[in-house]
């Protein structure tokens, strides 16, 4: 009982310094602290029995699972996980409610917690099964969610039919009505190069509309009604005589595109990178394994607070709501849904909950930013509390993520013993991290009314910067630098930032399926 | 029913072929892939290109305009209106949305009030790209509503609003019936009018076929051999996972045009839910992925588990959904009035899911 | 721009225009309609004369001045605020009032009931907005009713301690490790707890620290399926020095730990945890020299423990490495014991001169030496030799040269004692032999570093000399030949080889 107690205070130390790290030094991805502290603690393992030190990773994994939140919402410094719910959280942070959208991932990220602590002991030997039936069929498994996200974002733009040329003065109104063509519209298309040819017609097929046409091209002249300001009803500027033309089909598709090509950009560009980092270490040898930290940071972290910086958005007062806008129906909805695409993350390799939070959503059809943001918070834990649950599941002993790459550095489980005690440490550190998440989120929230949006965002980025070097040296700098690049590219052209993903989606299905080292050296990197 | 549901039924399409479950397991091929992808086809098709292609008799473009006039809008869509009663011809109108910014659009509702003939139209808030309101940015009432009336008989349609603010924004067509002396008033006319078809499947699966032939081309290089009892499966994994998309949404409410160009309308769906339903969806997936780990396993070299498949589909598919739908049922029932949707509220809803990315929303 | 008023209607018109609200333009011909449009004909009303005033503003006929200015003076003062005409409306008819009907009613439940709050100054729970008694904010859309609160939901989450405390439980009742048979360990086994119980089969190795009174201490444990080597790290050592329970060979351990693999398949459990590694109760077998020589390997097994009586007769250092002592027994039957440093640097320090030709009682464990084809005892601790009866001396058989090299076998290990003898050749004073009348033979004589010998002994020197019988096998041939047989003078007993003047106290 003495150990086991030890081992308890081992987790619950992990959770205080997940508490600080999520509060003060946000940005940074929970597996790159973790390789850290594995790394430092690797040379005294004779000292620490390894078991304690897998309880304090344990602790510091529930702990930022329920409180990285923060860091999400306040700083916004989201990672790859928390870039799923990112934009919602922001409106509400926008409307005084940060703290309640806090409350509503970590009131998800509680479910989450549950639903491991509870179900998932009962559920091993399917577990077991359905690994050994799925474990050669990843490759295409990724290939799919690769395909799905790419096919199923929605063009942003409508395709207009129609494309403003010039404007007439509106006193040629009266010869438009008498069926005469005035001459300044006969040379305004002329200047377009595409003249009006002989027997040019004027119609006036609709209200407020005249065509003008020679059989091969129509134009279209457009009466506006005058601008009026809606809240006062007072005119801002009178109407106007528009020239349109119809576009051709092909210009609508590639109107409507837009916003995909950028986001085919940005899917490629990750997917590009992600190859880079994988054949290729750009980093110091001995801090390869912290490889991804850099690209994962400027993708989803630098690139966040780069944007919020030059939109000079100004939070404004929060409210710390002292009961949420919840109702069991929510709950339930966005905790199942996330708890499902938590463990398929947790489950296949490669898959973050960014991308199960996406098919989760769209596998249930649910909407509403609540559902969204419990969704991710209960996906989030499920994926990083599972994982080391996953890890220690007698029958199962699943290694996934970069949680048991760092692990397994010092300990293989074992015993149902050690996934009972683990289990405990999860329970017990979930409830500590969400209380502390209360707290931590009313004095964050404080904090950042204090300090201006823009300085907070210029000292969180300082940070995040020192920490980069520190770990990884200029070339880790140089990394996150053209990562924030990449991840800007989605941001600025309104596409998706699921796409950035492909940076290890991409790399790991094409090791999967065989073709990695094939295609790593068709570009250059192997 | 939602996109993702069809892409997961195309890929259990793809996983009843032995031979791509063997070439998946033992080769690392990819063919099941083309399972989801020609499963999502047909609503590719149809929202992401044929919207698209579309020519409108009458335009409502408020970013054009760069202001959006409600009543002018309410009597453009009665002078359409007039137009099919007076020339007797299809007359289409579209109402496209008004961006004001990358991440903010003006929300507009348009509704028929068949009862009153009238056109009304209110200008809403701005809203984000998810459809959530910015608050206190909609205009006051005086400024924002626009009202027309009409002479014409319009087929009863479902009273709803609906609403142009994110993306692509809604239409209409009118379809004058000269035998019932009325003008039928079709939703999105363009919808299922081609994709949702087993003729258009039939055209499209070539296509996957050649993608694969040319890709595996590509990897194999000169080792690349013909293997027409691959190809044959690869053509049948794409135009199966298509069929089951069209069929699928028989099941809904709107029904779809089956054999174009030898048919012209749409057919009635079975309507036995409308397919924007989550409890549907979610039931349909748990369905497809119940079906791929059971071929998983029956091709498998090493069975996991028996196979059975009566045993297997009622322990892990019929009993748990008939429990969730019992749920469903009693919950509802319990907290919500009970709502007497007729069929044309089930097609309109059904028509809202489809277009709407993030659903309908309610803020006028 | 000159303006005046139009004689008809009164607005104001630009000069020498036509008034457009009038009709008294011509009309234009040809003109383009989308649909005919019945005009009417009676005469304008204010508000017709207005509308059309804002009509011309729209057609961009009016400027805004000019506008403002007509404006005010058709406008009633209860009029409200001009609003865009509609060219569809028809003319006569009112619209009747736009009742928007709620999309609520459509498309979603109706909201459940509403909690009355009286208080018109009560904020949105959500966002602080001021918003009255309102059941929605309409800032942020935030319920007022049917909220969970702060309190709740850390009351819910508290059950998570609950469960904590459930698995802590079953946790206890999992707690024993399983042994595990080392020949079932494979090198995919890397970081897996092990608990190995078996024997120690070689002497411990010691890897002390350089500064610390500790190191590491390897043993290799044989289970009975196989062998392998178990690794205490220092804190382990230490406490295991401390409280003098260093597992010796032959010993039975239970050790508990994590197996590493090395290089080449090497492998090892690493014990962590002092109260994970214990040695298991030491059962000896009580044996006499005679019953361990001579003897076959088959006799006993290795690592046999054994509890053995007899007289330390002799001793050898290996420098830095290890002593050996010759253990004999009455009958001249002796054996080695061999005792590591590692031992003393464990155990503590041996007293050899205490132990030396003393009666001793030995506990260690058999290992069998190849070389000499004989058992050897290895004790575990430097405890492990006691001391029976010290050293008092030895009794002396007293004869001649001849008699001692015609009966050196039956002698061996026995003491005797040669009077009177001639040295007949030195080497140097501890090696030299002696002979006397009765044998042609000689004697020799070994002298051990501070033995009581004479010094600057020369040939023809007549000496008394008693010793130790045994034998040196210059030859190596196992067999011990008549020159071969050696008094030996042993340091701290009661040996001499002295010059007869100084035997009796002479110079």
């Amino acid at each position: 009982m003495h150990f086991y107690i030890v081992a308890l205070l081992f987790a619950i130390a992990g959770t205080f310094v997940a508490a600080g790290v999520s509060c003060f030094l946000p940005g940074l991805h929970v597996y790159n602290v973790m390789g850290f502290v594995v790394l430092f603690y690797l040379p005294f393992i004779d000292v620490v029995e390894p078991f304690l030190m897998l309880m304090f990773l344990a602790g510091m994994v529930t702990g930022f699972g329920i409180l990285f939140t923060i860091s999400t919402i306040y700083y916004s410094a989201p990672d790859d996980t928390t870039a799923f719910y990112f934009m919602p959280t922001q409106k509400y942070l926008m409307v005084g409610r940060g703290h309640e959208a806090a409350m509503f991932a970590g009131i998800g990220g509680l479910m989450g917690l549950f639903a491991l602590v509870i179900i998932l002991p009962f559920f091993m030997g399917f577990l077991a099964t359905l690994r050994e039936l799925v474990g050669p069929h990843i490759h295409w498994l990724l290939g799919s969610i690769i395909a799905f996200l790419l096919i199923s974002e929605w063009p942003r733009e409508y395709g207009r039919s129609k494309m403003h040329m010039f404007d007439l003065d509106m006193s040629y109104k009266g010869d438009l009505d008498k069926g005469r063509i005035p001459e300044a519209l006969k040379t305004g298309i002329s200047e377009w190069k595409k003249p009006l040819g002989r027997d040019v017609v004027i119609t006036k097929p609709r209200n407020f509309e005249w065509e003008i046409g020679d059989g091969r091209r129509t134009y279209i002249i457009h009466e506006t009604s005058p601008l009026k300001d809606t809240t006062t009803g007072e005119f801002k500027s009178p109407p106007r005589l528009m020239v349109l033309n119809r576009t051709p089909k092909w210009y609508r598709l590639k109107e409507a595109y837009k916003s995909n090509a950028a986001g085919v950009l940005t899917f490629a560009l990750a997917s590009w990178l992600g190859m880079l980092v994988f054949f290729k270490t750009m980093v110091p040898p001995d801090r390869a394994f912290q490889t991804l930290m850099p690209t994962f940071v400027g993708l989803f972290a630098t690139s966040a607070i780069v944007l919020a910086f030059i939109s000079r958005v100004k939070v404004p007062k929060q409210h710390l709501a002292k009961c949420y806008d919840l109702d069991t129906e929510t709950i339930a909805k966005g905790s199942g849904s996330g708890a499902l695409a938590g463990i398929f993350a947790a489950f296949i390799p490669a898959v973050t909950p960014g991308v199960s939070g996406t098919l989760g959503g769209n596998a249930t059809g649910l909407r509403d930013d609540k559902i969204f943001i419990m969704n991710g918070g209960t996906n989030r834990v499920v994926y990083y509390v599972g994982a080391i649950a996953l890890f220690l599941l007698p029958l199962l002993h699943l290694r996934r993520g970069g949680m048991a790459i760092n692990v397994n550095l010092f300990f293989v489980p074992q015993t149902t013993e050690q996934f009972l005690l683990i289990t405990a440490a999860i329970a017990i550190c979930g409830f500590i991290s969400f209380v502390m998440l209360i707290y931590a989120s009313k004095f964050v929230a404080k904090l950042v009314e204090r300090i201006q949006y823009q300085y907070l965002n210029l000292i969180v980025l300082c940070i995040i910067i020192a920490i980069i070097f520190l770990m990884t040296s200029w070339q880790g700098l140089g990394l996150m630098f053209v990562a924030t690049m990449i991840g800007l590219v989605p941001v600025m052209w309104n596409s998706r930032r699921l796409n950035l993903l492909a940076v290890i989606l991409v790399p790991i299905w094409l090791n999967m399926a065989g073709v990695g080292p094939m295609i790593a050296e068709m570009m250059g990197l192997a | 029913m939602k996109g993702f549901t069809h892409f997961l039924c195309g890929i259990a399409v793809a996983t009843a072929f032995g031979l791509a479950v063997d070439a998946a397991a033992e080769h690392m091929a990819q063919i099941i892939i083309l399972g989801g992808i020609f499963g999502y086809m047909p609503d590719f098709l149809d929202f992401k290109v044929a919207r698209f292609l579309e020519d409108y008799d009458y335009e409502v473009d408020p970013t054009l305009e760069g202001d959006i006039n409600a009543q002018r809008i309410a009597e453009l869509f009665v002078e359409a209106i007039h137009k099919a009663r007076d020339t007797g011809k299809y007359t289409n109108i579209k109402f496209n949305t008004m961006k004001i910014g990358a991440d903010t659009w003006r929300q507009y509702g348009i509704m028929v009030d068949n009862e009153n003939k009238r056109i009304i139209v209110k200008i809403g808030p701005l809203v984000t790209t998810g459809k959530s309101p910015i608050p206190e940015t909609t205009p006051p009432d005086e400024e924002g509503i626009g009202v027309a009336h009409y002479d014409a008989e319009l087929e009863h349609t479902y009273e709803a609003w609906t609403y142009a603010d994110i993306m692509s924004g809604p239409d209409y067509g009118l379809v004058p019936q000269p035998k019932e002396g009325n003008i039928r008033l079709d939703f999105i006319p363009w919808h299922r009018k081609w994709s949702h078809s087993l003729t258009c499947g039939l055209a499209v699966a070539p296509f996957g076929l050649l993608a694969y032939l040319g890709i595996s081309w590509l990897f194999a290089g000169s080792d690349w051999v013909f293997n027409p009892e691959l190809a044959v499966v690869v053509f049948m994994i794409c135009l199966y996972a298509y069929w089951l998309h069209v069929i699928v949404d028989q099941f809904g409410v709107m029904g779809s045009n089956l054999f174009p160009p030898f048919t012209k309308k749409r057919s009635q769906g079975l309507s036995l839910f409308h397919s924007g339903l989550s409890i549907a969806n979610f039931g349909t997936n748990w369905i497809s992925v119940a079906v791929i780990l059971y071929n998983l396993n029956y091709f498998a070299d090493e069975r996991v588990f028996g196979t059975n498949p009566v045993k297997y589909f009622v322990l892990t598919t019929i009993i748990p959904l008939t429990i969730l739908v019992l749920i469903r049922y009693f919950w509802l029932k319990k907290t919500r009035p009970k709502q007497e949707d007729d069929k044309e509220e089930q097609k309109f809803l059904e028509k809202i899911d489809e277009i709407m990315e993030y659903g309908s929303g309610d803020n006028v | 721009m000159e303006t005046e008023l139009c004689p008809l209607c009164g607005s104001e018109i630009e000069k020498g225009r036509a008034c457009p609200f009038c009709g008294d333009a011509p009309a234009p011909a040809e003109e383009l309609k989308p649909e005919p449009v019945p005009e009417k004909k009676a005469p304008l009303t204010d508000d017709e004369k207005l509308a059309r005033i804002e009509q011309a503003y729209l057609d961009g006929k009016m400027t805004k001045e000019q506008y403002e200015k007509n404006k005010v003076k058709f406008a009633k003062t209860d009029t409200p605020a001009a609003v865009p005409p509609s060219v569809t409306k028809p003319p006569a008819a009112v619209p009747p009032p736009v009742a928007v009907p709620s999309a609520a009613a459509f498309l979603k439940e109706e909201p459940a009931k509403i909690e009355e709050d009286p208080d018109p100054g009560k904020e949105c729970l959500s966002c602080g907005h001021v918003i009255g008694s309102k059941s929605e904010c309409p800032r942020c859309a935030a319920k007022q009713y049917n909220r969970l609160s702060e309190k709740k939901i850390i009351a819910i989450s508290m059950v998570l301690l609950l469960l904590g405390a459930v698995y802590l439980g079953a946790a206890g009742i999992y707690a024993e490790t399983d042994i595990t048979v080392v020949a079932d360990i494979q090198e995919s086994d890397n970081f897996r707890n092990m608990r190995i119980v078996g024997k120690v089969i070689g002497v411990p190795d010691f890897y002390p620290e350089k500064y610390e009174p500790t190191g590491v201490l390897r043993l290799l444990v044989d289970d009975g399926t196989g062998d392998i080597w178990v690794r205490l790290v220092s804190s382990v050592t230490l406490t295991l020095i401390e409280e003098g329970r260093i597992p010796g060979f032959g010993d039975t351990v239970d050790a508990e730990g994590a197996l590493f693999v090395g290089d080449e398949g090497y492998m090892q459990v690493k014990v962590r945890d002092k109260n994970l590694f214990h040695i298991l109760e030491r059962n000896y077998t009580e044996l006499g020299v005679s019953d361990l020589v001579p003897s076959v390997k088959s006799d006993y097994y290795v690592g046999q423990l054994v509890s053995v009586n007899g007289r330390i007769v002799d001793k050898f250092y290996l420098d830095g490495f290890a002593w050996i002592f010759d253990l004999a027994d009455e009958s001249g039957n002796s054996i080695s014991v061999f005792m590591p440093e590692t031992i003393e640097q464990l155990t503590g320090e041996l007293d050899v001169n205490s132990i030396f030709l003393s009666e001793v009682n030995i506990k260690g464990a058999l290992e069998w030496y190849e070389g000499g084809r004989e058992w050897e005892i290895i004790p575990g601790s430097t405890t492990d030799i006691t001391v029976t009866a010290p050293y008092t001396g030895d009794t002396y058989l007293t004869m001649t040269v001849g008699e001692m090299l015609a009966n050196a076998t039956a002698l061996e290990n026995l003491y005797v004692q040669v009077e009177n003898v001639t040295v007949e050749w030195r080497y140097e004073d501890w090696l030299f032999s002696v002979s006397d009348s009765t044998t042609y033979d000689e004697l020799s004589i070994f002298v051990d570093y501070n033995a009581n010998s004479s010094t600057n002994i020369k040939e023809g020197d007549v000496m008394t000399v008693r010793g130790w019988v045994t034998y040196y096998d210059s030859n190596d041939n196992g067999v011990p030949d008549l020159d071969e047989w050696e008094l030996k003078i042993r340091e701290a007993s009661s040996d001499f080889a002295l010059d007869v003047s100084e035997l009796w106290g002479g110079n």
